[in-house]
Parts: structure tokens; sequence; C-alpha cells
């Protein structure tokens, strides 16, 4: 099951809205805002599908989302379905 | 720690990379405790995009398991785009080639390495014997290793003595080229990433950079979220997710551009803008043909009014006049571009105006200002452009027209330097154009796929099926291994060591992390095996990348683009190093031309050194619309371009099925108002075409690109929009323009 640690670039004044948009998303639990522009996230799903999904639904559909971008993404445990 | 289930330890791992990756400590030192003892962990750069982020490479059991972003790497920080995220699948690819295949009775057929190279050498001698060395070519890749492109360069130029030495980067980046040379005398910007730190204003023009180079856009962003006062400026016929964090949209009307920098030009000077201590001493004028002098050239922009180019270009004056007030009014300016000027028949005139502003304004050369073209591939820099992989250049940016740089050359090859041609070969077009008549009948072709990614397919497609083709790459089928007769497995990203130069002119080493699969091998020794076969085995001692990048070193030592000081024994601590970089104790130069630049000559504050009296030329060029404009017939300006989820041709992205259902379909944005007028809604199949071909697929609604242009993402073999581009070329660059025809399309 793939894991990503993801930084996501915002808005500052959209912050609230946008946290509140990531609560509903499911399998996203975020670490907080840090410098006003940026919300540390983990994105974990079933598959790297489901995982990609989230990132481009977060990054194209949230108001006030400027980019989603990974740092880490383990996928042990996928390598070998691939 | 004890307490925490495997999950959770992962999840509190990735939560504690991603927050070191912004300077933030989540969990002191989890973020580098990640599985000790049981993963290693590589050094590496990211296989996708010029921008050449750094990523750490993650190996378990023999198999890579885990990338994250390189936290200490310059050109990113420790962030990654969404391509990165799937880099280690691009590896275990379900049609990864696992041994040489040969066609036998139409059909490409499983064969030994000895069986394919026998016949490859047998091939390349009999045409060489009967038609000179002129009849071969070979064709490469902003993606293979600058190793790789060095000995196919030496092996091409040196040994067969043909200069037909291509490589795909002329697609992409050869205007940029031209325009760095014609400016400023030397290839590649002056700058780097850092100047994003420090820029008030960003002219972003003919490129989506949110989506084509996501970490720079991550850059400039985050600049401007800091400090709200700093301006962007995008001049593009399309509105991208760039636009999300734009001041000002020039949304002008495809391959009409031109006249919009001259006339900021003209206001810029008009308006006090102009840095005339500046011009008075670091700046040269010309025509093109013939020098002239400032007044000259202020007589040749008068004409270049707000109403005047706002006619031609499709905006209206009051941007124009608002986009030179705040490039004039920031302290510091940056412009970046891509595609959008390159790959047009003005390309290379496009690039000088870009560089015009900066010079007429003194924005060059001090921190947070350059004039500074994005790089498509992460080694069309290192490799094709310092390495000479192009017809007319040779190693060190050199020239294959210069008896001194022959000279210097084959001294190192150790041969004569009468068998390296004094004329240019074949560039791209004009070899895929040979292969079509048949005056080219042999080519190899590493790492690329042509047969998918030239424009005007439907003329070089037969070519390539009726000449004999040798294609080594690590996947199949492409549309280029379909058509070849010998494809050779190759070693991809992570399972051989090289180097790659990316934007800023940094080299960083890439390390092999695990062994290729099947019988894949380094691209280097498939080219030395044939160099052995043809009895030039002598010229290739080299037992792996390290001896080849030995050599290679040898031969930029006291050019501007000095690597003599980035052995692998450095390349593999440090993150990357710019140059001129002349010995192993200089640091690498962040700004070129100026104090801190070894080659910086002088008192003055700037110096283009490359240039017989130091000066930077501001070119009045003529204004020149795209070679098809459109009309009744074709009203639609066809452009292509990529989107953030797939990478060119699709080869390697499209590999890995999750980008590939993300955005599973081509499709055509058409504006609301055009799709109206002809009856066409949101998901319907429609056929585009052109004077050359068609191509069907999904139209997509939407209020992106201007009113009377397409956008087609090139990524997808189905709908092969190649089949309607056109192949005109700019003269000066020989670059194709991708970037503007004349199309019409109906429902399907
Ligand atoms: S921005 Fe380019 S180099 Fe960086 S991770 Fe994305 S594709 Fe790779």
């Amino acid at each position: 099951m793939p894991i990503s640690g993801v930084v996501i670039l915002i808005e500052p004044k959209k912050s609230q809205k946008i946290f509140n948009a990531l609560k509903k998303t499911e399998g996203v639990t975020t670490y907080g805002l840090h410098k006003d522009i940026y919300i540390v996230a983990v994105f974990e799903a079933k598959t790297t599908k489901e995982l990609e999904t989230m990132s481009g639904h977060i990054s194209k559909e949230i108001d006030g989302v400027l980019g989603v971008y990974p740092t880490y993404l383990h996928f042990e445990d996928e390598t070998e379905e691939a | 720690m004890k307490s925490l289930s495997r999950r959770e330890f992962i999840k509190a791992t990735a939560a504690s990379t991603a927050a070191a990756a912004i300077g933030v400590s989540l969990i002191p030192g989890m973020e580098k405790s990640v599985f000790a003892g049981t993963t290693t962990w590589h050094k590496s750069v990211c296989r996708y995009c010029g921008v050449g982020c750094g990523v750490m490479v993650g190996v378990k059991d023999k198999k890579i398991v885990a990338v994250k972003g390189d936290k200490e790497c310059p050109t990113n920080f420790g962030l990654l785009c969404v391509k990165a995220f799937y880099l280690n699948r691009i590896n275990y690819a379900k049609t990864r080639l696992l041994h040489p295949l040969v066609r036998k009775n139409g059909k490409l057929q499983k064969a030994s390495w000895d069986e394919a190279m026998d016949l490859v050498a047998k091939k390349f001698k009999k045409t060489i014997d009967e038609n000179g060395p002129d009849s071969v070519a070979f064709y490469g890749s902003g993606q293979a290793y600058t190793e790789e492109t060095y000995i196919a360069n030496k092996l091409f130029k040196g040994c067969f003595g043909t200069n037909n030495v291509e490589g795909n980067p002329r697609l992409c980046m050869a205007s940029a080229v031209g325009g760095y040379l014609t400016t400023f005398g030397g290839d590649e910007p002056g700058g780097s990433y850092t100047d994003i730190d420090k820029c008030d204003c960003f002219v972003l023009i003919g490129s989506n950079t949110a989506e084509a180079h996501p970490v720079v856009f991550e850059r400039i962003a985050k600049r401007k979220a800091k400090n709200p006062n700093v301006k962007i400026i995008i001049i593009d016929p399309r509105k991208t997710p760039t636009n999300k964090i734009a001041d000002l949209h020039l949304k002008c009307i495809p391959g009409y551009d031109l006249p919009i920098l001259h006339a900021m030009a003209r206001l810029l000077i008009k308006e006090g803008y102009a840095d005339e201590d500046f011009i008075k001493n670091h700046v040269a004028f010309s025509d093109g043909k013939n020098p002239m002098n400032y007044e000259q050239f202020k007589q040749f922009i008068e004409e270049f009014t707000p109403e005047n180019a706002a006619k031609t270009c499709g905006v209206t004056p009051s941007e124009i006049v608002e986009a030179a007030k705040l490039f004039g009014q920031a302290k510091t300016a940056m412009s970046m571009w891509t595609m959008g000027i390159n790959q047009r028949i003005a390309g290379v005139w496009a690039n000088n105006l870009i560089h015009n502003l900066h010079l007429l304004t003194g924005k060059i050369g001090v921190p947070g200002s350059d004039s500074f073209s994005l790089t498509g591939q992460p080694n069309a820099c290192g490799g094709v452009r310092e390495g000479g992989g192009l017809c007319h250049l040779l190693p060190g940016h050199r020239s294959v027209k210069k008896p001194a740089h022959r000279e210097a050359v084959a001294k190192i090859w150790g041969i004569s330097p009468d068998k390296i041609q004094p004329k240019p070969g074949l560039h791209t077009m004009a070899m895929f154009d040979g292969l079509a008549k048949g005056n080219v009948k042999c080519i190899w072709i590493c790492t690329t796929n042509p047969a998918q990614s030239l424009p005007n397919l439907n003329k070089y497609l037969k070519g390539m099926e009726e000449q004999f083709m040798v294609v080594a790459e690590a996947y199949h089928p492409t549309m280029t291994t379909e058509l070849a007769d010998v494809v050779l497995p190759v070693a991809m990203w992570s399972e051989k060591e090289g180097v790659y130069g990316c934007t800023e002119r940094r080299s960083q080493h890439l390390a092999k992390c695990v062994d290729p699969p099947g019988e894949a091998k380094w691209d280097g020794e498939a080219l030395m095996m044939l160099a052995r076969r043809l009895g030039y085995g002598d010229k290739f001692p080299f037992k792996g990348p390290e001896d080849t990048w030995n050599e290679y070193l040898t031969l930029t030592k006291g050019t501007d683009m000095d690597l003599t000081g980035m052995p692998y024994s450095r390349l593999k601590k440090v993150r990357g190093l710019q140059w001129p970089c002349p010995s192993e104790d200089h640091p690498g130069t962040e700004k070129r031309f100026v104090k801190g630049d070894p080659l910086f000559k002088g008192e003055g504050k700037i110096n283009f050194y490359k240039k017989p009296n130091g000066r930077a030329i501001v070119f009045a060029r003529p204004p020149k619309g795209p070679e098809e404009p459109t009309d009744a017939q074709y009203p639609f300006a066809l452009t292509t371009g990529r989107i953030l989820e797939h990478w060119h041709t699709g080869t390697m992205t499209m590999t890995v099925p999750e980008l590939n259902r993300a955005v599973p379909k081509a499709y055509v944005e058409i504006h609301p108002d055009d799709a109206k007028r002809l009856g066409i809604a949101n998901k319907d199949m429609v056929e585009i075409f052109s004077r050359r071909g068609k191509a069907q697929m999904e139209a997509r609604v939407i209020d992106r690109p201007r009113k009377g242009t397409l956008f087609v993402p090139w990524h997808w073999r189905e709908a092969l929009i190649n089949l309607v581009t056109t192949d005109a070329i700019d003269p000066g660059s020989k670059e194709p323009e991708y970037k503007v025809c004349a199309a019409n399309l109906k429902k399907a």
C-alpha cells in the first residue's frame, strides 16, 4: 500500500477552507500549516492510482491550492505487482 | 518508537520527510532514520524534465522500494512533482525489453547480443564502404547520459567520419541555443535558480511552468506568496494552471508575440526604464546582418507602438503598457520560456528579443535578474548541448567548422583532424528526410521515439521503415521500435551511472542503484560493441561511464564550460556543480560574466567575454509570424504541448498505469465560443485536420485556449497529432514549428 509524504503549496488567505476540504478527502492526514504557505500531509491509498487521483483532485479542484509536491514515496509492497 | 505499527512508522517518516523539505522538524531525526539498516539510499536525479531535481533512491533486496526528494539538493530542496512520484515504476514496467530483437521475415524476433551486433556491424560497414560515411547517422536524446552521447559522438564523428549526429534537443532547445549564441556569444543561461528567490518580476513566456517545470513553479509561487509585491506576467495563447499566480496575462495569437517584445522594449526606453549606463558600456546593436547604433535601434522599434503591436498580436495596448511598466519598475526581473518560444520558425529571433529586454534595462548579471531558458529534458544541456551531440558541434561548446576546434578534439580522440568533417552534418529534420529519400541508409537511435515525436510524420515514417534502423531502448513496443530492424535492450535510470546537466549549468551524478533486468546493457557498451566490430576498439578503452567522463573532462579544460573540477569522486559527494568549474577546489559558478566567474575579466560590473568586444547584442529583428497562418480553409491555430501527468511520447509515463488512467484519453481543448459555433459538445469525438494529416480525439470544451486556437497534448499514439503538425523549421536553429500550424476540425 503506497504512502506518500507531500507538501501542499497554498495561497495563505485560503488556508482554512483548504484544511476543511482536505479533511473531507479520504486518505489524507494533515500535519499542520507551516510558514503560512505549506501544508504538510500524508496520502495513503490502496493503490498508486488512488494516490494519484487524490493528488490530482487536490491540486486541480481545491481552490487556493497552487501545487502538490511529493517528497517521499514508499511503494515497497507495490513493487511486486508493478 | 516501538509502539508504532509499521504503517504508522512509514507515515511518520513520510510526514517528517515532507516537513524537512520545507525546513520544518516534525519529529526530530525521523526522516533520517528511515529503515536504517534495511534500505540503502543512493543519490540520483529525476529522469524526467530539465529542472534536474535531486532524488534519493531507496533500495532493499536489490529492488527500488522508495524514492524521496533530496533535501540537500539546491535545485529542489527535497520537493518533487507528480511524475517523480512514479519514478521507480518505469524500471519495473511490463514493457521492459529484456533481450535483443532482430527482424527476421518481417517480424522482430528474440536474438542474442552477438547475433544482433554482428548484423548491425555488417550493415554499417557495408553501407559506409559502399556509400561513404554520410550514409549513416546517429540520433540521440536529452535523456541519455552525457557519457553515452560522448561515445556516440566520438564513434560517428571521429571514427566513421560523419557529422550526422543529432539528438532530440534539436526539437526543443535549438532555438534557445541560437538565441544565447547570437546575443551573448555562448550557450546556456548566465544565472541560476537562486535568482528566483530574489526576483521581483517574472515574465513567463511560452511556458506552462506549473505543468512542465513544476518544481521551478513552486519556487516562483513561494517567492510571490512571501512577497506579494512580486509580479508575474504571462505571455501565452492559453490559460494554464500557471495562471493561478499571474498578475497579468497577455493571451496573444499563437506565433505573433514578437511585436509585443519590441513594443515592451520601446516603452522601456521611452519611459526611462532603460539602464543607459549599462547600454553604453556593455551592449552593441545589430540588425542581424550589420551593426547599428542605439539611435538606429530606437528608430527601428518606433513603429512598435502598443496599438500597432496589439493589433497584430491579439492583445490590448493597455496590457502591453502594463507589462512594460511592471518589468521596468521591478528592481529585478527574470524571463523564463520554453517550447512556446523555441518551437517556432522565428524561435531564435524570439529568444533574441527576450534577451533584449534584459540588456536594455541592465536586468542581467545581478542577483534576481536573468534571461533564463527552461530546458525540457534532464540532460539536453549536459549531454547534447555541452557534449556536442548535434551535427554542427563538438564536445566542450566547440564547432566542427573551426579548424582549431577539430584539432583539439582530434588530439584527445587520437585521430587525424582530417577525420572530422568541417561541414555540419544533417540536422534532425534533414536526417529523417535523408532516411525517407534513401540518402541515409543506416541509423542508430538511442532513447527516443521519433516515429511519434517528429512533426508532419506522414513524410518520415516510410523512411524509418525502409532503411536499416537500430533502436537502443528500454521498452518495447514503442512506435519507433516497431519499425526497427534491430532493437537493443538497454539499462534505464538507476540501472547505470552517469551524469546529467540541467537548466542551470549544474552537472549531477546519478548512481547505479540496481542491476538492469534481463540482458539489458549500458548504452555506452552497446555503442562500443559496434566500435570494436568495426575496428575502432582501441579508441574506446573505457571500462565504464567514469572512464568516459574523465576523457570528456579533458576536452572541457580551458573552455567556457570547464568541467575539470568535477571528477566522479567529487560529483558523488556534492549535489552537482555549476560550470565553469576549472579545478577541484573551485566551488562552481552561480553567475556567469560577473565577478566570481573564473573567466570574468576586467573591472566593469559585467563582461560578456564570449563576444569579441565583451558586449552582448541587442537585435533589431523584424516581426515574423508563423509559417502557416490561418485561412478560410484552416481557420484554427493548432498548438501542442505537455501536461503534468505525462511526458513527451509517453514511452515512460504510459507504462505507469496510474499516470495513464489519470489523463487517459487524447483530447483537444477548444474554446466554448468556437465549440458552440461548430455544434461541438464537451466529450464529442472530433477530427482535427491540416494540409498534412488528421487525428481523432475527444473535444474538451474549456475556456483555456484563446478563441480560434486548439490545444492538443501530444502524448498519445492513438491520436497522433504529429500527423497534423508542420515540419517548417527556423532557418537558424533548424527547430520545427510544433507550436503553430493552421488546422480545422469537425465532428468525427
Ligand atoms: S520538476 Fe522535473 S525534475 Fe523535478 S521532479 Fe518533476 S519531472 Fe522530475
